[in-house]
């Protein structure tokens, strides 16, 4: 799996490619929209960032030509984040925007469910350990014992169990579970996450719900 | 540039002169076809009268006799050059006195006084004429007038009236002028005064001595202007000051923090706790920027608005779910009573602004509040509005707070530090969203606690 990034600024460039491999994908940049478009042409990419941006042709426009011979998937980055442009991207043919500053974890996110897109299946039970959460009737067990969790909290803990291993942002969580797109401080996410942990933490020797500090939270079996 | 045609004063002095030249052209006129009118009516009367005179004269036949005789002596009786006089019995002239020679028409018999203009002659002449009967015969008196003595007293008439008129005009030209210079005066000193209102002297008023109620009104609606760009001035002056100072704080962390750090060599742990400290300054400060950006978009009407009807009752009810932990270890409870249930507004904007304000309510309020949200239908201005409260019980906000709190950064308490707040821009970001939305807002302490009340038009 090969990322394509094409953004002028060299700084963000770099670290999105370390950042990316890092995070197990190879990746590689070009500084401008002419140089991506032969790239896409000669090689086989499964995702492309583009940045609106370019030295020499805009992002639009580098869009425009690749939506003539690939469908495959585009995440816009700009640091205009007005509505038109999003409706402009989106109209294009992008897969997805972010408005910089953008949070990398979101952008892996965002990343990752692009390219799972096309295998994904909706799971009637969800399990990490031996914490199972059914998702048809709404109920969990933690070592085959029953928990009570409130509606919120459910839908926390599904949220954190479907993507296992991977660091969630507050404002993930915000936006997943409480529908809050606008950038709020995160007090409340860090309530109801500190009390869903009491509920599915307490008591036992393993911990699955973890803080990852500065980021945000992770559910996984070793810390 | 000075265009004299666009001048006021010019344009003022030419519209004043013409409107009177065009009275004193009426009255000249008229006054002047008046005189006419009277001349000719005392010309004819002067006709109507020695024709009749002649006719008491004629019916006595000596006389006619004696007259037909001497043509002469009342050629000589008559006096000057101007008259004429011509008896006719068929058509053979037994009087014919007409010094000037002046070729008569031929004349139809009438009873009556009959007047004629024979103006197409070297002498311009009035005649009038009668068919009298002598002896029962007809004979056709005909007497006339020259114009001349008429025209000696209208034409000098004229000419004066065209002095008096032109000279009238004239006058008015230069008085106009006058007054309207001075007229204009309030004008000039306003403009003068005007132009030397720099941004450096944003306080200064316009002062005039007496000015017309017009300039008055101008004066003082250009006062009040330089009042609201005075105070918009010094609020976004305050503004930059107060984004410099917010922006200053996390940024003298990153960097004093950094520079501790990086002094000597330290374990990879501290280096993180590093690390994660600068990102919460950065999340901090990305906050602000995003708040700003918001305000600054939501000022220039650049927020596009996604209006929907929105059910109050489940749409507060998950607002309260986001405070129901903070809510439960405060010990604080909600309350929610809605008289209408439905309200116009973008959704995303409309959770944002009770999110700010429950947010707040929670923080500032401490423990152990009731925080109420109430809907009312309200008439303001003639106008259906929705009112959406929230209140705070047992709080208040000290009066002379009331009216800056909607202010962007105010804070009551300067120097509370609240580094998970939007840094005193979320109660701006309410107003800002309500004026998007045509709506009012307000704080007050009500009876319960401090209220913030929204108005949303229907």
């Amino acid at each position: 799996m090969c990322i394509l990034i094409i953004e002028d600024e060299v700084k963000i460039a770099s670290y999105l490619v370390k950042g990316l491999n890092e995070s197990g994908y190879e990746a590689e940049c070009v500084h401008s929209g002419l140089e991506g478009l032969e790239k896409l042409k000669m090689h086989a990419y499964s995702l492309v960032i583009l940045d609106v941006m370019l030295p020499d042709i805009d992002g639009w426009a580098v869009l425009k030509v690749l939506r003539q011979f690939s469908k495959i998937p585009v995440i816009f980055l700009t640091a205009k984040d007005q509505v038109i442009d999003r409706v402009k991207g989106l109209e294009l043919g992008a897969d997805d925007y972010l408005a910089k500053p953008f949070s990398y974890i979101e952008l892996l996110a965002r990343i990752k469910s692009l390219l799972r897109r096309q295998q994904y299946v909706e799971e009637n039970q969800l399990e990490i350990a031996n914490l199972k959460l059914d998702l048809i009737h709404h109920k969990v067990w933690r070592n085959q014992q029953p928990i009570e969790l409130s509606k919120k909290e459910f839908n926390l803990l599904r949220f954190l169990l479907r993507h296992p291993n991977e660091i969630i942002t507050r404002r993930q969580i915000a936006s997943e579970v409480w529908q809050i797109n606008f950038d709020t401080d995160t007090n409340f996410i860090d309530v109801a996450v500190r009390r869903l942990r009491s509920k599915i933490d307490e008591g036992h020797d393993i911990k699955l719900i973890h803080t990852v500090r500065g980021l945000g939270y992770k559910i996984s079996v070793d810390k | 540039m000075f265009n004299p045609i666009r001048s006021l004063e010019l344009r003022l002095t030419l519209l004043a002169t013409t409107c009177a030249a065009m009275v004193l052209c009426t009255v000249a006129l008229m006054t002047y076809f008046g005189i006419n009118q009277i001349l000719i009516a005392q010309q004819d009367r002067a006709l109507i009268e020695r024709i009749e005179r002649l006719e008491i004269l004629l019916q006595d036949s000596r006389n006619i006799e004696q007259i037909i005789a001497q043509p002469k002596l009342y050629q000589n009786m008559l006096g000057n050059q101007d008259n004429l006089f011509v008896l006719l019995k068929g058509n053979q002239a037994l009087i014919n006195i007409n010094p000037l020679g002046i070729p008569l028409p031929e004349f139809t018999h009438q009873p009556q006084i009959q007047f004629r203009d024979l103006s197409a002659y070297t002498y311009p002449t009035r005649i009038a004429w009668k068919t009298i009967q002598i002896n029962r015969q007809p004979y056709l008196l005909i007497a006339g007038k020259q114009w001349s003595e008429r025209l000696a007293i209208i034409s000098p008439f004229k000419k004066r009236l065209f002095i008096y008129v032109f000279s009238g005009i004239l006058a008015i030209f230069i008085l106009c002028a006058i007054a309207s210079r001075f007229g204009l005066n309030a004008l000039r000193t306003l403009r003068k005064q005007t132009h030397a209102i720099s941004i450096h002297k944003l306080e200064q008023r316009l002062n005039l001595n007496h000015p017309p109620q017009e300039i008055e009104q101008l004066a003082s609606d250009i006062n009040a202007m330089l009042g609201r760009i005075e105070l918009g001035y010094s609020q976004l002056n305050r503004f930059s000051e107060d984004i410099a100072h917010e922006f200053r704080t996390p940024l003298n962390n990153l960097i004093g923090q950094t520079e501790i750090l990086l002094m000597s060599k330290r374990s990879p742990a501290q280096y993180q706790e590093l690390l994660i400290s600068n990102l919460e300054d950065y999340q901090r400060l990305k906050r602000m920027i995003d708040s700003m950006l918001f305000l600054a978009r939501a000022d220039a009407h650049k927020v596009c608005l996604n209006k929907q009807k929105i059910q109050l009752q489940s749409f507060i009810e998950d607002i309260f779910s986001i405070f129901e932990y903070q809510a439960e270890e405060q010990h604080c409870n909600f309350v929610l009573s809605l008289e209408a249930t439905e309200l116009s507004a973008d959704p995303e904007l409309l959770q944002q602004v009770l999110y700010n304000l429950i947010s707040n309510a929670l923080v500032h309020g401490g423990n152990h509040r009731t925080i109420y949200v109430l809907s009312h239908r309200k008439i303001i201005n003639n106008m259906q509005m929705i009112t959406l409260s929230v209140i705070t019980s047992g709080l208040e906000v000290a009066p002379e707070h009331l009216p800056h709190l909607f202010e962007r950064f105010y804070q009551c308490n300067s120097s509370r530090q609240s580094p998970h707040q939007t840094g005193g821009l979320g109660l701006s970001i309410v107003a800002s969203i309500l004026t998007l939305h045509q709506g009012m807002y307000q704080a007050v302490n009500s009876a319960k606690g401090i209220c913030f009340e929204l108005c949303f038009p229907k």
